[in-house]
């Protein structure tokens, strides 16, 4: 038996000595590259597949877009490499994949998130390793945080930034006193929930009822009874297209006509017209930002971005996305010909970016100061900015007034 | 009061479609004694059929110059077609092959077969949505709308929006399927030859009975139904998601051991017991939607323990 | 002296056999390390010869021969395999998302072993695995998070709360079996779902993050520490950690299988009344299944909270449950072994793939239908119990202790 022990360790040594041989070259390279870099990576996150896809692969295309301008125009000393990674909308996806982009030694920053959950696992493994995220469109409201700071910062508004000014404009504007709330047990659902209501207690008003479904549930027969018996003038709907064009049409087809349906910025997208554009008429949607097609740079981006011919629509989350590009393409301008994740931690907090959406700078959390947003009304199926819609000149009014 | 009335309506129509899966349900059970866990997948693959066809009949123009029966019986055809033949796939690849085997491998394998329907039916949708999605929502929406979204469902049977008409269609139409159901299996040969299966496989085959042809006449029959039951489902919830299949089937078969596997009538209780249930707690209790499901579960596990044989089940001592 | 002159023949055939033994475990070790390291087209590759490999070699009786081999040589080939499992987490040092997805594939496996208990043993069909997972895991945040207590603290409980889960749904599978058994689970792992979406306690739909895990001292098992000027990957002390459970239960699951308990176990899936007619304690061998499954699957669980330090609902669902199931059948019911290599197998594809995250669950799904049809046995079948050697090396140990007993003398 002796014998047989020692000829094993010799094996085990002889084979642990033609690994190390194996790795070593590896690690060589790695040390080798300290000083001046032809590459930088950058991490990338959003749902590709799943079905928040049509969101995060329009991010995806114009977050690559931006990227790929920079290095054709030769701009930086060295190229950036993107490491596209698609978390599924899912936690441990997220975390396998913020996982890999730390382990790559040339990583120096990353930018994603479409969804909070996931935002909120990979927050944990950048901090671990000390490398910046910028959050461009997760919208909940702990992301940035002092504790999260100074790793984490977000370009996006949050969840209570963006409710503010659809409350302004249907609470004091119009005067909607009795509404009715709907969100899904999503984060994103909760969240908007718990500000929608904040807004509404904060002007002394109780909604009538409020109810939270199910993110996959089809049938919203008896919200809709709900909504009816309650006697709302308005409903406030903080969820994701799925559930908002539903609930449109059924309240549609159930009969619920005179009120107004308002909700919020992920319901903006086409998808909200595969219901029929009679039941769809007269929803109110805030969505993030500035109107694009009014100002010359935003015109720009969606020029570029048609002249690219994605398949998937420009969302409420792609310009952020583009944004966030701009933010840290300008953060590394600041760092000079090797720039390092230590570094970039500080440039992105100091930055102050123009990009297509005004200036950006970073509060003392880590969350973005520029924060715009803009309502949209669904017209003849499409989405119609408030201002320029017949809504706002009074050819239409919605229902419940 | 008109809460009340509400709800009750909704129950009804909910039940109707939980109904009708149930039924299916316990036909495959009873003729091979095998849950087929697919079945909802299988009547959501039959509602997609129906909703492409749709399309397709729009597209060449048919939509609008046919008189909307024929239209409407054509798509079923189509549908029940298309669920029949992809019950007998079914039987042919994941229950035929373990017919010897553990009770619980068609079990495993329906489920993951019904996991193929649901995500062919997300992958490969795509090229006729587009074309529906665009006429819906008029000619100059650029729309991409991905097979795992939910689709919006043709609405044939609200006239003018009247969704009263539609609630009464769906109403009769499953009353007068449960009596043809009846009828076929008490008064036809074929219908009484399946009761037999059910009853006593050893016995049927040794009075000459065709067990394999049986077999195929059931996913015929199962399929028409679970087609029709699709087609009442999408014009009940006015969508139809990919992934209604799965949780469409266990509402089914929780229905079907509720009213006892094997119990064509106790589906009808099981598959109402169950709707009402859910649509009250959503309807009286806040935020109850989420609870809904559950209590939905408890109920039925409650009669899984306490009253396996199902609400007019007999109860059968094992033989050993 | 005939005897004399067998035992020296023994014994220099021994050394080759020891040979192929270590190589074997060498092997072994070679293709996961490669395996998991590998970029996606070559790890796939890699992964379809295994397959192949593992289904050739077990036609041509292959594997069994080598259990054999293994057992024959019981103590070199433990120490060999010993020694491979303490390299692969110092050859990952420094590669943490290699590391990360070597610690999810080990912890899957966990549950994998747990689930194995009821799906492969006693041909219960448990749909609730994850549910089992996620109140390990929610256990754990609760404790570490929420309470702000030790992770040993959170880890126990995870194992008792786990325990009684496990009770709570034995309790109903006593009156019930096949269909409904699997209906009951099933209930119990929708309902779980939607149950911690509702418990603003937990966090509701936006999970608990911040998950501590285990630390011994100032020693913490999710850390990155320099050693010899080498930064480790953080993931590289809990690999460490979780390897040597997993080696615990397999080790467990195996006395199991070839205890009595094991035996009445597989007597029960062949057929209850049977069983309950030899005398086995039905109720109990059905509720041990369970117990210790679920605790398998809550440490599982308490141990992933600390690696992805982020518990959320959408980490638990019936989608999971199902891969759990398919690494099962893939691997091997019945066979810890096989049930092993089914995890890790599955967890490597799935990571692998994600590219093609579209086509995962299709991917399962076939999967899992052609293994059914083609090879329900899995890829490393159930093993043939082979008391006869146990005890032909139980008389001959007691042979030799005579024999050495008649020398002293």
């Amino acid at each position: 038996m002796k014998k047989s022990l020692l000829f094993l360790l010799v094996v085990i040594s002889a084979l642990a000595l033609v690994f190390a041989g194996c790795a070593a070259p590896a690690e060589e390279e790695a040390e080798g590259d300290t000083p001046a870099v032809d590459v930088v990576k950058i991490g990338f996150f959003a749902p590709i597949t799943g079905s928040n896809a049509a969101e995060g692969t329009a991010a995806r295309n114009a977050f690559q877009m931006a990227i790929d301008n920079v290095n054709e125009s030769g701009e930086l000393p060295y190229q950036i490499e993107l490491i596209i990674v698609d978390d599924q909308s899912t936690e441990s996806v997220a975390v396998a994949g913020a996982n890999q982009i730390v382990a790559d030694e040339l990583v120096v920053a990353a930018s994603g998130f479409w969804n909070s959950g996931p935002a909120a696992a990979a927050s944990e493994v950048f901090k671990e390793a000390e490398i910046p995220l910028l959050i461009w469109g997760a919208i909940r409201e702990s992301l940035t945080s002092a504790e999260n700071y100074p790793y984490i910062t977000r370009s996006a508004p949050t969840d209570k930034q963006e409710n503010e000014p659809l409350a302004e404009a249907v609470l004091d504007e119009m005067g909607y006193q009795d509404w009715f709330i709907v969100s899904d047990a999503s984060s994103y659902g909760q969240g908007n929930l718990e500000a929608f209501t904040a807004e509404l207690s904060a002007r002394g008003i109780t909604a009538l009822g409020s109810e939270v479904v199910l993110e996959d549930q089809t049938d919203f027969s008896a919200v809709v009874a709900k909504i009816r018996e309650s006697g709302a003038k308005a409903v406030y709907c903080g969820s994701t297209v799925n559930i908002g064009s539903l609930l449109k049409e059924q309240l549609y087809s159930a009969g619920v006509t005179d009120i107004l349906f308002c909700g919020i910025s992920g319901m903006k997208t086409e998808d909200f017209f595969k219901i029929s554009a009679d039941a769809a008429e007269g929803a109110l949607i805030v969505s993030p930002g500035i109107i694009l097609e009014d100002s010359v740079e935003g015109q720009a981006f969606i020029d570029e971005y048609t002249a690219e011919g994605f398949a998937e629509p420009i969302g409420a989350y792609t310009p952020y996305a583009y944004e966030a590009a701009l933010i840290l393409i300008n953060a590394l301008r600041s760092c000079g010909d090797a720039p390092t994740a230590a570094a970039m931690v500080d440039a992105i907090l100091a930055s102050e970016t123009t990009g297509i959406m005004g200036t950006t700078t970073f509060n003392e959390i880590g969350q973005t100061t520029n924060v715009a947003a803009y309502l949209n009304v669904a017209q003849d199926g499409a989405w119609v900015p408030y201002e320029d819609s017949e809504y706002a000149d009074g050819t239409r009014a919605f229902g419940g007034q | 009061m008109s809460l009340f009335l509400d709800l009750i309506v909704s129950a009804i129509l909910l039940g109707c479609t939980y109904t009708l899966v149930a039924v299916g349900f316990s036909l495959f059970f009873g003729v091979m004694d095998v849950v087929v866990f697919c079945c909802g997948d299988i009547a959501i693959f039959g509602t997609f059929v129906i909703l492409g066809t749709y399309t397709i009949m729009q597209g060449t123009g048919m939509i609008g110059s046919w008189p909307l029966i024929f239209i409407i019986l054509a798509l079923l055809i189509i549908g029940a077609a298309c669920c029949a033949a992809l019950g007998l796939f079914a039987h042919r690849v994941s229950i035929k092959p373990f017919e010897k085997s553990s009770a619980l491998m068609p079990l495993l394998s329906t489920i993951a077969l019904g996991t193929v329907i649901k995500e062919v039916i997300g992958l490969f949708f795509m090229p006729v949505t587009n074309g529906l999605s665009g006429v819906f929502a008029g000619e100059n929406a650029v729309t991409v709308v991905s097979g795992r979204n939910p689709q919006g469902f043709p609405q044939l049977l609200s006239i003018n929006g009247n969704t009263d008409v539609r609630n009464i269609i769906i109403i009769a139409v499953t009353v007068g399927i449960l009596l043809a159901l009846f009828i076929f299996l008490n008064k036809t040969k074929t219908g009484l030859s399946m009761q037999a299966i059910s009853q006593n496989k050893e016995l049927a085959t040794m009075t000459g009975i065709n067990v394999s042809r049986s077999v195929v006449s059931t996913f015929v029959i199962g399929g028409i139904i679970l087609a029709i039951g699709g087609f009442l489902l999408g014009n009940y919830q006015t969508v139809m998601s990919f992934d209604n299949g799965a949780m469409f089937g266990v509402k089914g078969f929780s229905a079907a051991v509720v009213g006892g596997l094997r119990n064509t009538w106790g589906a009808i209780i099981g598959g109402m017991l169950l709707a009402f249930v859910e649509t009250f707690i959503a309807g009286y209790i806040s935020n109850g939607a989420a609870y809904a499901s559950i209590v939905a579960f408890v109920v039925v596990v409650g009669f899984i323990i306490f009253k396996p044989e199902g609400v007019i089940g007999e109860k059968t001592v094992e033989k050993v | 002296m005939s005897g004399g002159a067998n035992k020296m023949a023994k014994e220099k055939k021994l050394p080759l056999e020891n040979l192929l033994v270590i190589a074997a475990n060498i092997i072994m070790f070679a293709i996961v390390y490669f395996m998991l390291s590998a970029s996606e087209m070559v790890s796939l590759i890699i992964i379809a010869a295994v397959i192949v490999g593992l289904l050739l070699a077990d036609k041509q009786g292959y594997i069994n021969w080598l259990f054999a081999l293994f057992i024959r040589h019981k103590k070199v080939a433990f120490i060999s395999a010993m020694l491979c499992i303490i390299a692969l987490p110092l050859l990952l040092a420094t590669e943490r998302y290699i590391a990360h997805i070597a610690c999810m594939a080990v912890i899957y496996a966990m549950v994998c072993l747990g689930l194995n208990f009821q799906m492969g043993s006693t041909d219960m069909v448990n749909f609730a695995p994850a549910a089992f997972m996620g109140i390990g895991a929610y256990t754990m945040a609760v404790f570490t998070v929420n309470m702000g207590v030790s992770p040993w603290l959170g880890f126990l409980s995870a194992i008792v709360f786990s325990c009684i889960a496990g009770i709570l749904i034995g309790l109903p599978t006593l009156r019930t079996k096949g269909y409904y058994l699997s209906l009951v689970t099933m209930a119990l792992q929708l309902a779980f779902t939607q149950l911690i979406k509702n418990i603003p306690y937990l966090g509701g739909p936006n999970g608990i993050s911040g998950v501590k895990s285990l630390n011994i001292g100032e020693f913490f098992f999710y850390k990155s520490y320099t050693v010899f000027g080498v930064k480790l990957a953080p993931q590289i002390p809990l690999l460490f950690l979780c390897l040597f459970i997993l080696v615990l239960m397999v080790y467990i699951a195996m006395r199991v299988y070839v205890s009595r308990w094991g035996l009445s176990l597989n007597n029960i899936a062949q057929d209850e009344v049977a069983a309950d007619c030899l005398g086995v304690n039905c109720n109990r061998q059905k509720l041990f299944a369970f117990v210790i499954g679920s605790i398998f699957c809550g440490i599982g669980g308490a141990l992933y909270g600390g690696l992805a330090s982020f518990v959320g609902p959408t980490d638990f669902t019936f989608a999971r449950s199902l891969i759990f199931i398919c690494m099962v059948i893939l691997g091997g019911m019945d066979n810890p072994i096989g049930t092993v290599v089914g995890a890790l197998l599955l967890t490597v594809i799935m990571e692998k793939v994600r590219s093609f995250a579209d086509y995962g669950q299709i991917i399962y799904a076939v999967i899992l239908v052609t293994v059914l049809i083609v090879r329900p046995a899995g890829l490393v079948p159930k093993r043939v119990r082979d008391y006869c050697s146990l005890f032909k090396g139980k008389l001959q140990r007691s042979g030799k202790k005579n024999e050495a007993a008649a020398k002293t003398e």
